[in-house]
């Protein structure tokens, strides 16, 4: 309880924790690690495919690391040698951490083997490793209905195949193999000024959060002190962005459910939010706003009052959608008990965000977290109860409602500071190092693993929360209905971005 | 273009990506597409005109052409985004236009990355005068 409140009140002081989870893993894991470093709020360790199985052991059973989530696996390869990068984190210690496995075959056959090998030693302890094998063959044992590419956006990069009984789903596979369109040349040997205009691809629905999480990984490997006001503007767009995706949301399940009124209603107020970044940054979709070290552009007089004109109308907007929208039995009495996700079942599956929230597990990176200037604002953090679609929906209203006094409180308190351009991405020279750093997205903590050298990116790893949210699906949906299938999976807001992997 | 389809143009949208967003944009009452009675299908026997955007891949293309194949005449076909008019963003070697060049034939290139929703509707309109 003492424990509790102490992480809950001096949110700033976050990083004595980590230090202590560290020299945890120093005393307990000695022998077996060949790199452990602290990487801003992450920690990020090396070590052999022999002691995976030791190491994996130790970090889920002792109660001093308590790690329990298994968030991302991928197999990369990085001056010709191949490695498994493992993204793991814990709730009750509240830190995360990156495990890069040495491996020891070149060749593409035996490469193979050896990953499968690797795999079926992490399924002993996290059950989630399951969904990271190769499951193409479950395309053929179980098609009774097959759906591929659907309209409503988020839905549209699957594949879905099931098999049911009657009305009734009894088994479901989620084929994401469409999506793999992103080209080898990409991330190997790019120029960090192409990277930081393109990164906004991998979240479309919100644009303004890969960039940010890109522009903070590198910050913190210069350790440069970003300016007051220029975290101010960061958190501002980063609001508003949220604010824009949740309204596309509330839009595409609108139009699932068939309520026109209020389907016109969101796109409205959508279009306000996105005049207004528009106004801020110049672009509705990809900003390309956030530099490192700072912003594109100073807010001025204008902008500021064209906000502040803007959100008693926009809140107004809002709470009356809401009304329509969930004051309408019908409505709820769709949404109500369909595609219940409990507690266990969506950590277990490392599903972050709105989804994990809203079936009442309090984890938000803005307030767990040492994120930007979030710890001067006065915000709650909301969960639900049931996590059905219900409460996923009206987790997402609530969510706009803190969005919106978080922009209230920046507006009112904007510092007035004189930002200058303090880097020439041209000039830019780093040694070799490697950097993780992470931002809470609309759909959950959004993270990214570098290598950087000189002014290249030799490796990255994007590791978007969506894939999880098709996991938890794949959980979640036997045993409810055909017709449901379309509403869960909009329920759970898939940003196809955030799914886009290499090219095989 | 015979008045019957020219009052109600029936558009199939494919492929995933961010330019979708700009599309669906049109739909609500900022710029409400369907005054110029056009409504968005989702199957191809009932569309007349295919609009191509976003990100693909071999599977894709080969969904894509099967849908182009499904429709019946008369038919036009819109390219909308930087990916597909000119090389994929993410992927420099890979030129859709260049593949399906031969067995598609594209009416109308809207460039941008995303298009406004304005352009989109421009090239409707486009659409509707010169045919």
């Amino acid at each position: 309880m003492a424990k509790e409140l102490y992480n809950g009140i001096y949110s700033s002081h976050k990083l004595v924790f980590i230090e202590r989870v560290e020299r945890n893993l120093e005393y307990y894991l000695k022998n077996k690690l060949e790199v452990i470093k602290r990487l801003g709020q992450e920690i990020f360790c090396i070590i052999r495919k022999d002691n995976l199985y030791e190491v994996l052991k130790e970090l889920k059973h002792n109660p001093e690391l308590g790690v329990q989530i298994l968030n991302d696996l991928s197999l990369f390869k990085s001056e010709e040698k191949n490695y498994l990068l493992l993204n793991l984190s814990s709730v009750s210690n509240n830190f995360s951490m990156v495990l890069k496995v040495i491996l020891s075959s070149f060749a593409e056959i035996s490469l193979a083997l050896e990953y499968n090998e690797s795999i079926s030693i992490i399924k002993n302890i996290f059950d989630t490793a399951e969904f990271y094998e190769d499951r193409s063959s479950l395309k053929e044992s179980q098609v009774d209905i097959a759906i591929k590419n659907q309209l409503v956006d988020g839905m549209d990069c699957l594949d879905i195949y099931a098999a049911v009984n009657y009305n009734e789903i009894e088994k479901i596979y989620i084929d994401t193999g469409i999506s793999k369109v992103v080209g080898d040349t990409f991330f190997k040997n790019a120029k960090l000024i192409n990277i930081l205009t393109y990164i906004s691809r991998f979240d479309y629905n919100a644009g303004i959060f890969p960039e940010l999480c890109f522009c903070l990984a590198l910050e913190e490997l210069m350790q440069l002190k970003v300016p007051k006001r220029v975290q101010y503007i960061r958190m501002l767009l980063a609001e508003f962005y949220r604010i824009s995706s949740y309204l596309y949301f509330i839009s595409n399940i609108c139009k699932v459910l068939g309520s026109e009124i209020a389907y016109n209603q969101s796109l409205i107020e959508r279009e306000r939010v996105l005049r207004i970044i528009e106004f801020i940054t110049g672009s509705r979709i990809h900003p390309n706003f956030i530099r490192i070290g700072g912003v594109k552009k100073d807010l001025n007089y204008e902008k500021i009052k064209n906000i502040k004109d803007n959100l008693p109308v926009i809140f107004k907007r809002i709470s009356r959608l809401e009304t329509l929208l969930l004051d309408n039995s019908i409505v709820t009495g769709k949404l109500k008990n369909i595609g219940i996700a409990d507690k266990n079942t969506a950590l277990n599956l490392g599903v972050t965000g709105p989804n994990l929230r809203s079936s009442g597990i309090k984890y938000d990176i803005r307030k767990n977290r040492n994120l930007l200037l979030y710890k001067d604002a006065s915000f709650l953090v909301v969960s639900g109860k049931y996590g059905d679609c219900l409460d996923r929906v009206q987790l997402r209203f609530r969510e706009m409602f803190q969005s919106l006094k978080i922009i209230h409180q920046i507006i009112n308190e904007l510092p007035e500071e004189r930002i200058k351009k303090l880097i020439n991405l041209d000039d830019l020279n780093f040694p070799y190092s490697v950097m993780v750093s992470s931002v809470e997205c609309p759909h959950g903590v959004f993270k990214i693993y570098l290598e950087v050298k000189k002014n290249l990116i030799l490796n990255m790893r994007i590791m978007g929360p969506s894939k999880n949210s098709i996991y938890l699906a794949e959980k979640i949906i036997p045993g409810n209905e055909v017709e449901d299938l379309e509403l869960i999976l909009t329920s759970l807001d898939i940003s196809s971005g955030e799914i886009m992997d290499r090219k095989r | 273009m015979r008045s019957l389809i020219k009052n109600t143009l029936n558009l199939l949208v494919v492929g995933f990506g961010c330019c979708k967003q700009e599309i669906f944009a049109t739909m609500g009452p900022t710029y409400d597409i369907s005054r110029f009675g056009i409504n968005f299908v989702n199957i191809p026997e009932e569309a007349d005109v295919l609009v191509i955007q976003g990100f693909y891949n071999d599977t894709a293309e080969e969904r894509l052409l099967g849908h182009y194949t499904c429709m019946r005449e008369p038919k036009w076909v819109i390219a909308v985004g930087k990916c597909v008019v000119e090389n994929n963003l993410l992927c420099s070697d890979y030129k859709l236009i260049d593949r399906i060049g031969s067995d598609v034939n594209i009416d109308f290139f809207v460039s941008g990355c995303p298009p406004r929703p304005e352009a989109f509707i421009y090239s409707i309109l486009r659409l509707k005068d010169l045919h």
